[in-house]
C-alpha cells in the first residue's frame, strides 16, 4: 500500500480529533486575542502567539501531524480576522526568516499601536523573501485560504437567503457557477497548501513558488468574487467581504512576490527540472 | 510536489508491472499509433501484437472476478491514469475493459451476474464494456430520458436511440439505462445489459469528433430490442437500496477522478511539449519575451498541474474510503479540464502559427484538450452540481 500511502499522505479526509481540539483552540485564542486587540493591547497578544506559532511550527518541520495542526491553527486566526491574521503572519514570517539567519528577508518592524487593518501600507513593502523559507510561505497561505473558506461560505449562505425573482439567487445559474469556481479554488488551495505543508520534510523551491502563486490567483478570485456576490451589500466598507478584499490585497501581493522570485540557479528557460516523468 | 510526484510515478509503475503492464512498454507501443488512430479513431491490429490485451483488459477489474492481480484501488487506478493520458489520453479512454459499465454492473446485478459478465474479460483478445444514458435530446439531464423497455414474457423489449457512447462500437456489451414508465421519473429508470449481437440493436455510426478520436463515440439505437430477463440489472439487494440511476452516479463518481488524472497526465505532456519549444527557440522565439515571463508562464502551468493533481487524488482516496465523493470528483474534473485547455492555449501563445503545422502535436492537443469539458458532464453542469452539493453540505 506504499503507492496509495504516498499519494493520500498530502490530505486528510476526516478531521482527527486533535485537528478538531487544534480547531477550537485556534478559535477559542482567536476571540480572545481579538478582544485584547480592540482594548489596545493587540501587539502583546501578537507577541504571545508570535511565540506558540513559532515554537511549534519548527518542532513540526520534521512531524507532518504538527505541522496539520498548525496549518489549521492559522487558518482558523484567518478566518477570525484577516487583517489581524495577516499581520501575524508578518512577523512570524519575519522572525522565522532571522532565525534562519536570512538578512534579506528579516525585518522587525515595530508594530504598536498599529491595527489590523493598517497592514496593507506595511505589507506592499515586504522584502522579497527567499522561497526556500517555505514555512513563512506556509503560515502566509494558511491565514489566507483559512479567511478564503470563511468567504465562501458566507458567500454561499447570503445567495441561499437572497431572493430575487422569487428563489434565491444561488439558484440563479450565473450566480451558482461563480460559486462552484470559488469552492474549487478554496479546495485545491487548500490541497496544495497542505500537501506542502505536511510532507514532513523541507518544502522544495519550486513547490514553494507553485503553492504561493496557486493561493495568490486563487484568492483573488474568491475574495473579488465573494464581493460580487453580494454586490453592493459586499461593497459596503464595513462588510465582511469588503474587509476580506481589502486584507487579502496586500497578502496576495506578498505571495507574487515570492512566485515571482527569479529562479537564478536554473539554466535558461528551463526553470523546472524535466525528467523522464515529466515533472 | 516533484519529488514525491517521482515516487508515486515509480510505485505506479510498480503495482502496474505486478498486473502484467508495463507503463513504460505501453506508452511506447501507444505512440507508435498515436498518428494513426487520430484519424481513424480505431486502433491498429499492430498494436495489440505490440502489446496484449490480457493485462490490458482485466486491469481494473475487483478481485473477486479474477485471479490475476488488480490495481486494487482507486489511487493506483488514477496514477496509472495519469501515465496513460500522458501517453496519449485518447488512448486512455479507448483502453480495454468494463470501463463505465462495471460500477452499475456491481452496483445492481446479482454476484452471479457480475461473474458471468465480468468474467469475459479474462481474454488474451481485448473486450470492452460501455455504458449508455445519453441520448439526442437528453444530455446533462439524464433523467428526462426516454429510450422505453416494455416488460414481456422472459424479459423486456428496448426502444429508443442513444449518442455520444465512448468505446460504443467496439463494445461486447452496453449497460442501456431505459425507462419502464416515464411519468415515475428517475424511479421509473432501470439498467439492462445488452450484448452487441442482440436482436433489434444496431451501431448507427462512429461520430467524427474534434478530437479524443480512440474514444469512438457510438450512436447506437434499439428497434423493439429483446433483452432477456436476466439481463435486467436490478438485484434484490438493489431494489431495496438503490434507484438504478443512483448506480449511473456511481460510474461517475467512479470514473471522473480518473478522467481528471488523465488529464492531468495530458497537461504534462503539453508542459513538456511547451518546454522543448523553449528549450529550442529560447524567450527569443517569441518577440519581447524575457526570461522573466518564461518563467511567470511555467509557474502558471506548474501550480495548476499541482493543484489538478492533487484534488483527482482527494476524490479518488475519498472513493476508497467508501465516502461520498461526487462533489470532489466534479470538482477534480471541472478544474482539471480548464486547466487542460488554458495550459494548450498558453503553448500555442508561444509556439505561434508553427502549432498548427500540419502533424503538430499542439494542433492535436487542442483538439483533444477541448473535449475534456464536455465528456461525462459539461464544465458548467459539474459547477451546478458543486453549487448544489456544497450548499447541502454547509446546511448540514
Amino acid at each position: 500500500m506504499d503507492l496509495e500511502h504516498a499519494m493520500s499522505s498530502r490530505f486528510s479526509l476526516d478531521e482527527t480529533e486533535m485537528e478538531r481540539a487544534a480547531r477550537d483552540a485556534a478559535r477559542r485564542f482567536s476571540q480572545r486575542w481579538l478582544s485584547v486587540g480592540r482594548e489596545g493591547g493587540q501587539h502583546k497578544s501578537l507577541d504571545a502567539v508570535a511565540e506558540l506559532g513559532l515554537d511549534s511550527l519548527q518542532s513540526a518541520a520534521g512531524a507532518p501531524e504538527l505541522a496539520k495542526l498548525s496549518m489549521l491553527a492559522f487558518e482558523e486566526l484567518g478566518a477570525a480576522d484577516l487583517g489581524h491574521a495577516a499581520e501575524l503572519a508578518r512577523r512570524l514570517s519575519s522572525d522565522w526568516l532571522s532565525r534562519a539567519g536570512n538578512a534579506s528577508g528579516a525585518r522587525r518592524e515595530d508594530h504598536g499601536g498599529q491595527s489590523g487593518s493598517d497592514t496593507k501600507r506595511r505589507e506592499a513593502r515586504v522584502p522579497a523573501c527567499d522561497p526556500a523559507h517555505g514555512h513563512a510561505v506556509h503560515i502566509v497561505c494558511a491565514v489566507l485560504v483559512g479567511a478564503m473558506r470563511s468567504a465562501v461560505d458566507h458567500a454561499f449562505i447570503y445567495a441561499g437567503e437572497r431572493m430575487s425573482f422569487g428563489k434565491p439567487i444561488l439558484n440563479h445559474q450565473a450566480v451558482a457557477l461563480r460559486l462552484a469556481d470559488m469552492v474549487i479554488a478554496v479546495e485545491s488551495a487548500t490541497l496544495l497548501l497542505h500537501g506542502s505543508a505536511c510532507a514532513g520534510r523541507a518544502p522544495t523551491r519550486s513547490e514553494v513558488i507553485a503553492l504561493a502563486a496557486h493561493v495568490d490567483a486563487s484568492s483573488q478570485l474568491v475574495f473579488r468574487d465573494a464581493v460580487q456576490v453580494l454586490a453592493a451589500h459586499g461593497y459596503v466598507a464595513s462588510s465582511r467581504t469588503a474587509r476580506w478584499f481589502e486584507a487579502a490585497g496586500p497578502i496576495a501581493a506578498f505571495l507574487r512576490e515570492i512566485a515571482h522570485t527569479p529562479q537564478g540557479d536554473q539554466e535558461l528557460c528551463s526553470p523546472v527540472p524535466e525528467t523522464s516523468h515529466g515533472h | 510536489m516533484d519529488i514525491d510526484c517521482e515516487r508515486v510515478s515509480d510505485l505506479a509503475k510498480e503495482r502496474a508491472l505486478e498486473c502484467g503492464v508495463d507503463l513504460d512498454v505501453l506508452d511506447r507501443a501507444i505512440g507508435r499509433q498515436v498518428a494513426a488512430t487520430d484519424q481513424s479513431g480505431e486502433i491498429p491490429v499492430e498494436f495489440w501484437t505490440d502489446f496484449g490485451a490480457e493485462a490490458l483488459n482485466a486491469l481494473w477489474l475487483p478481485d473477486a472476478v479474477t485471479d490475476r492481480p488488480t490495481l486494487g484501488s482507486a489511487l493506483a487506478r488514477a496514477a496509472v491514469a495519469e501515465h496513460t493520458g500522458f501517453a496519449d489520453p485518447g488512448f486512455a479512454i479507448a483502453m480495454p475493459g468494463p470501463g463505465l459499465a462495471m460500477p452499475p454492473l456491481l452496483a445492481l446485478g446479482e454476484p452471479e451476474q457480475q461473474r458471468a459478465h465480468l468474467g469475459r474479460f479474462v481474454s488474451t483478445v481485448p473486450r470492452w464494456g460501455a455504458f449508455a444514458i445519453t441520448e439526442p435530446g437528453t444530455g446533462s439531464d439524464a433523467t428526462a430520458l426516454r429510450t422505453s423497455a416494455r416488460k414481456i414474457a422472459g424479459g423486456y423489449v428496448l426502444s429508443g436511440e442513444k449518442c455520444f457512447i465512448t468505446n460504443g462500437a467496439r463494445a461486447d456489451f452496453t449497460v442501456v439505462f431505459a425507462t419502464l414508465d416515464r411519468s415515475r421519473g428517475r424511479f421509473g429508470i432501470r439498467a439492462f445489459l445488452v450484448d452487441r449481437d442482440s436482436p433489434g440493436f444496431a451501431i448507427d455510426r462512429v461520430e467524427h469528433m474534434l478530437g479524443l478520436r480512440g474514444s469512438q463515440l457510438t450512436a447506437m439505437s434499439f428497434q423493439d430490442c429483446f433483452v432477456p430477463e436476466e439481463n435486467l440489472l436490478w438485484s434484490k439487494e438493489s431494489a431495496r437500496r438503490f434507484d438504478a440511476f443512483a448506480a449511473a452516479q456511481d460510474s461517475w463518481d467512479f470514473m471522473r477522478p480518473l478522467l481528471s488524472s488523465i488529464i492531468v497526465g495530458f497537461c504534462r505532456k503539453v508542459r513538456l511539449l511547451l518546454e522543448a519549444h523553449l528549450s529550442e527557440f529560447g524567450p527569443a522565439g517569441r518577440l519581447g519575451w524575457r526570461q522573466a515571463q518564461v518563467n511567470g508562464l511555467l509557474t502558471e502551468i506548474e501550480r495548476k498541474i499541482a493543484a489538478a493533481r492533487l484534488l483527482a487524488w482527494k476524490a479518488a482516496a475519498k472513493y476508497d474510503g467508501g465516502q461520498p465523493m461526487s462533489m470532489e470528483a466534479s470538482i477534480a474534473k471541472a478544474f482539471a479540464s480548464r486547466v487542460a485547455y488554458e495550459i494548450v492555449d498558453a503553448a500555442i501563445a508561444v509556439a505561434g502559427p508553427s502549432a498548427f503545422q500540419c502533424g503538430a502535436p499542439l494542433e492535436k492537443a487542442r483538439r483533444d484538450a477541448k473535449a475534456f469539458d464536455i465528456l461525462e458532464g459539461t464544465g458548467d453542469m459539474q459547477r451546478m452540481m458543486i453549487a448544489n452539493m456544497y450548499r447541502r453540505n454547509l446546511v448540514k
